[in-house]
């Protein structure tokens, strides 16, 4: 497997916490948006299941202890959705798929 | 007039049932007077509201001495019937008098503390000082909401989480914000605590502070079991 190259955010606790802040929200989000892409395509996978997504040390930073919660993890893939990069694949929305490219761009 | 005997068990008896006797009369004695003290108060009510209704048939903004004295009246009485009374006179002519009075002794301390002082603190001190014709938590809100229509040096501030603080009139934001802003990045991270400790300002302000600075998006938090801590805005300030 290929390693990932983790962007500055991900060794950033306050990136493990839903910002407040509307601006900063959006910037944190967007950062997430890429790392998750990034982080699929790297790695050749796919399918992401929101309740493992704890095993994976993309949503789980072991060096500085940092876990995204749940919440925060189905809220960057339903903006993930919206541009296109994911789409879920049950209707309680726990397992989505992941694409690397817009349906469009292929 | 009775003859009291001293002697033997019966005049130790009767003396005792004459002493609970008379405790008994002024016991009742008391709770009737308070029972007729009530009726008036009952009365006075009734007249106040009938009162209320008429000054709510005229309407008007104008402030006149007429709803000024009403409104001194049901303060005497305790009741508080803000709902229809707001209408009339912006407030009683005694919290703008405590008002002043607050500017007046308020204003050193408060300067002392770096410019803001909760309203819990605000409270202790003045009452502290007083003594006697202390205070209650309404007068003091009351006085304080009207500092800033009287043009004092000290004004009302209401957090967004609710919580009040008498501030200084030319108390700055953004300044403050600037502080701590400067104060995370020196240290890494901050909690609420720990600014507390090195400013010497209460962990309630602190809070505030920080939440502030945030909401001004010169931090971020992370919020952990631990602490919620804030960090340096690295998200804003452009480092990908």
């Amino acid at each position: 497997m290929a390693e990932v190259e983790w962007p500055w955010q991900y060794s950033f606790p306050p990136f493990y916490t839903l910002q407040p802040h509307t601006d900063t929200r959006a910037k944190q989000l967007a950062a997430w948006e890429s790392l998750i892409l990034e982080y699929y395509r790297v790695t050749k996978q796919s399918i992401l299941d929101i309740r493992e997504a704890h095993t994976s040390p993309l949503f789980n930073n072991t060096a500085i202890n940092r876990k995204l919660p749940s919440e925060v993890v189905l809220l960057v893939l339903e903006e993930l959705a919206k541009s296109g990069n994911a789409s879920p694949l049950d209707k309680n929305k726990h397992r989505w798929l992941v694409y690397w490219h817009t349906l469009e761009e292929w | 007039p009775q003859i009291k005997t001293r002697t033997g068990i019966i005049g130790i008896e009767r003396s005792l049932r004459e002493k609970q006797k008379a405790t008994d009369d002024s016991i009742s004695m008391a709770f009737q007077d308070l029972k007729k003290l009530m009726e008036m108060a009952k009365d006075m009510v009734s007249i106040s509201k009938t009162i209320s209704t008429k000054i709510r048939e005229r309407q008007g903004d104008i402030t006149e001495d007429e709803t000024v004295r009403f409104k001194s009246y049901l303060m005497s009485l305790g009741i508080d019937d803000p709902v229809t009374r707001d209408a009339y006179k912006s407030s009683n002519e005694y919290f703008k008098q405590l008002a002043k009075q607050l500017a007046n002794i308020l204003e050193e301390p408060v300067k002392e503390v770096g410019g803001m002082m909760t309203l819990t603190d605000v409270y202790c001190r003045v009452n502290r000082a007083r003594g006697m014709e202390l205070l209650s938590p309404e007068d003091l809100l009351n006085a304080s909401r009207q500092l800033a229509p009287l043009g004092l040096p000290i004004v009302l501030r209401i957090f967004d989480s609710g919580v009040m603080v008498l501030q200084i009139q030319s108390h700055n934001d953004i300044a403050i914000v600037d502080v701590i802003a400067n104060l995370i990045k020196d240290r890494g991270s901050l909690t609420a605590e720990e600014l507390a400790q090195s400013e010497g300002i209460s962990v309630l302000l602190a809070r505030e502070r920080l939440l502030v600075t945030e909401k001004y998006g010169k931090a971020c938090r992370d919020d952990t079991i631990e602490a919620l801590r804030f960090y340096p805005n690295l998200f804003l300030e452009g480092n990908d």
